[in-house]
């Protein structure tokens, strides 16, 4: 369902994750983690409640979503999805979640931000998390298949 | 609304990201190279490609973007209101010019093509940290 | 909280000073020299020394219009001096393009975001996808501000900034190079305008110095020319009847094929007996003989207004009437006239070339006829003859073979033109091929008594005395009454 290719990006980069509203306002929220069953479709997507109050507010089981996640090489994928579970981050999330910390923290410091900046970003409890079921994958990657769904 | 604490955060320097809606609901969240300022209570996106966020915007003129000032890391997120589209004038000049400047460079001229600069009205914009 | 604001603001407050202080020294540093180059270096070094702005570069529109071309530059290890930029291309090409200032904090992810995209479109063959552009500068530059430099809207260069950080150009250090630019622009303006005036002015010496040499030199080829074209057509004179020269050269006579009939007065003469003396005599002295002839028949000639036809060896053909004529009955005259000239200076020569031993006798037959004749330019394309021909020519040849020694022979038409002024004695009849009718033919005697043109040359030789005596041609009539009584005075 979920090829590797995508799993790879969805495990290692930065994901943010968006919603609508009934009046079709949009809200996103800013993904510190991603985990995903790559057969069933289904993907768990840890945030910080507190940070994303817009975004948590309006979401509700059965709305839409689309997650955006792309990696530094600027290799992206938009998945959508409608939401199953809203719950709390279960613990091999959650050291999913620090493992992506860690490696951010070291990437960005190949950039030349240091880690009191990088925090700003991913030092925050992953205290929620949205799961729903993929059924469109697009590429987002820039270039000429950008948008191509696959 | 927009105020110099915001400037350097619409400068391009670090990426943005930005969801629209279409009219049966379904969101898309995308990640843009730079939200830029035109003054206190508009900002600008480059229109180069008819992509999903311009078709969005077309049936839906709402947006939501997330912002972040390079110095700091502080981020800002902001609520939009497509207002219209500019073809000229200062800002669809500064856009262009940093397009072909880059194109140019790597030998890229004339692919990326400025179509328009989009123009949004700022209904509120909020600092984003813990 | 107050005083921190305070604080900053007249933090502000002095840097602008200084600022202010700084450009204000820089610029009255560059306006002291129009030295392009000076100026420009001037400028940069200021902008490390009091801006610590390590890398910067001035570049000048080349006069295509179409590129940009370093002029000065300061922080590179290369100098690059003469590098160029296409107009469009890179940031300082467009910011000559569309004359506005630019200011770029992270060029290295821009160009690294532009890569990707380059990397999924190269496989698929675009073609609009060119290699990268080499441009001067640093090859790291994350931050740039250029600035165009404009004199009265128009484009003169452009002004570059460049820094290996991030991000390190902020909206304060744009109006210093901005304002530094602009100072620069005026500077360059000046020094450039001064540079072409002097360049102008040695560029007008140097057109004054050519013109006057040129001057000189066309007035001496002229002249060479002149006396070249002088001695040719002097050499060629003697090739043509003055007459027919001079009309050539007045342009009254073109020379092309062209011929007319016109009544016309021909006279043909030759020496009896030269054919003998060809075989007899030496060439040299045979050549001054015939030369001395010829002379003198033709002296003759000219002075009478016949036009001379031809030499045919010792045969002369001269006839009246073209290219000028004066009447029928004047030609006609005229040539009659001429031909007892002739004669009369015949026996001149005769006398000489007998005391030379050279000739025993050399006596002339001459024929006359008036008529319509044929004559212009015979002949083909690249060589003409000017000539005569027709009947009437024959019937003079023929007359001419007629004649008597030292007789003049001539037709019945020339007869009655001339029969008031000249005596004549009448002839045989005489027959000529294209003329159906026999030619009453007419020997001429002499002028007659109530002629105007009777001759006052008296021509006189008994034994031991010769007179040639002709009130036209002297010159100093004392000397000759006094040669003539010196004779009176021995005689008796």
């Amino acid at each position: 369902m979920i090829s590797d290719q995508v799993y790879n990006v969805l495990t290692t980069g930065v994901g943010h994750i968006g919603c609508a509203s009934s009046s079709l306002r949009p809200f996103h929220a800013d993904a510190l983690g991603v985990c995903c069953d790559q057969v069933s479709g289904r993907i768990v997507c840890c945030l910080n409640k507190e940070t994303n109050k817009p975004f948590v507010q309006t979401l509700e089981i059965g709305s839409r979503v689309s997650l955006f996640v792309g990696v530094i090489s600027h290799e992206a994928y938009n998945l959508k999805g409608d939401v199953t579970e809203l719950r709390d981050v279960y613990d091999d999330e959650r050291q999913a979640c620090d493992d992506l910390r860690k490696q951010m923290y070291s990437l960005y410091g190949e950039l030349g931000i240091p880690e009191n900046l990088a925090e700003k970003y991913w030092l925050k409890p992953a205290n929620l998390a949205v799961v729903f079921s993929v059924d469109k994958v697009f590429v987002q990657t820039p270039g000429p298949d950008a948008g191509k769904q696959i | 609304m927009i105020t110099d604490e915001h400037l350097p955060a619409l400068q391009g320097m670090f990426p943005s990201w930005i969801t629209t809606v279409s009219n049966d609901g379904e969101p898309n969240t995308t990640v843009i190279s730079q939200i830029w300022h035109v003054n206190e209570t508009e900002v600008a996106l480059s229109f180069q490609f008819f992509n999903k966020t311009k078709k969005n915007i077309s049936q839906n003129p709402f947006a939501f973007a997330t912002i972040t000032n390079p110095a700091s890391f502080d981020m800002y997120t902001l609520e939009l209101e497509y207002s219209r589209t500019e073809n000229e004038g200062d800002l669809f000049d500064e856009m262009d010019m940093k397009l072909e400047a880059i194109a140019s460079m790597s030998g890229m001229s004339g692919i990326f093509e400025l179509k328009g600069a989009d123009i949004y009205t700022v209904l509120s914009i909020s600092k984003n940290n813990l | 909280m107050i005083d921190s604001d305070a604080r900053t603001v007249i933090e502000q407050l002095e840097r602008r000073n200084k600022e202010i202080e700084i450009i204000e020294r820089v610029a009255s540093q560059i306006s002291k020299t129009l030295n392009l180059d000076a100026i420009a270096k001037t400028m940069l070094v200021s902008m490390e020394e009091y801006f610590n702005f390590k890398h910067s570069m001035i570049l000048l529109l080349d006069n295509t219009e179409s590129v940009l071309k370093v002029i000065a530059t300061h922080g590179y290890k290369d100098e690059g001096i003469g590098a160029e930029v296409n107009i469009g291309v890179g940031v300082i090409g467009m910011v000559a393009k569309k004359k506005k200032l630019m200011r770029m904090a992270n060029l290295g992810a821009q160009k690294q975001y532009m890569q990707a995209i380059k990397q999924q479109i190269k496989p698929s063959k675009d073609a609009a996808v060119d290699e990268e552009i080499s441009l001067p500068g640093l090859k790291n530059a994350e931050s740039q501000v250029a600035i165009p430099m404009l004199m009265e809207d128009e484009l003169i260069g452009v002004f570059s900034v460049e820094s290996e950080k991030v991000n390190i150009f902020d909206k304060s250090d744009e109006l210093i190079i901005k304002i530094l630019a602009n100072q620069t622009a005026n500077a360059l303006q000046n020094a450039k305008l001064y540079q072409l005036e002097q360049q102008r002015l040695q560029e007008l010496d140097k057109a004054h110095a050519e013109l006057a040499d040129l001057n000189t030199n066309l007035e001496k080829k002229v002249e060479d020319r002149t006396k070249e074209l002088v001695a040719l057509s002097e050499k060629l004179a003697k090739y043509f009847s003055p007459q027919v020269y001079d009309s050539i050269f007045s342009g009254e006579l073109d020379v092309k094929i062209q011929t007319q009939r016109k009544p016309l007065t021909v006279f043909f003469c030759d020496l009896q007996g030269f054919t003998q003396l060809t075989e007899r005599l030496e060439p040299e002295i045979l050549t001054e003989l015939l030369t001395q002839y010829l002379t003198e028949m033709s002296k003759i000639a000219i002075r009478w207004g016949g036009t001379i036809d031809k030499f045919i060896g010792d045969a002369i053909l001269v006839f009246f009437g073209d290219p000028e004529s004066r009447g029928n009955r004047e030609d006609a005259l005229a040539c009659v006239s001429m031909a007892l000239e002739m004669l009369e200076k015949l026996e001149l020569l005769r006398e000489a070339w007998r005391e030379r031993g050279l000739a025993r006798s050399l006596n002339a037959r001459m024929g006359i006829h008036s008529g319509v004749c044929t004559v212009g330019n015979f002949g083909s394309e690249d060589r003409l003859d000017y000539t005569v021909i027709g009947n009437g020519v024959n019937l003079a040849a023929r007359l001419e073979s007629y004649s008597d020694a030292n007789k003049i022979l001539i037709s019945e038409d020339t007869y009655l033109l001339v029969k008031e002024e000249i005596k004549c004695i009448k002839k045989q009849e005489i027959s000529v091929k294209g003329i159906s009718y026999p030619i009453q033919s007419y020997e001429v005697s002499g002028f007659s008594s109530n002629s105007s043109l009777y001759s006052s040359k008296l021509v006189k030789s008994i034994p031991g005395l010769s007179l040639t005596f002709d009130p036209n041609e002297i010159e100093d009539s004392d000397k000759a009454m006094k040669l003539i009584s010196d004779v009176l005075s021995r005689l008796v």
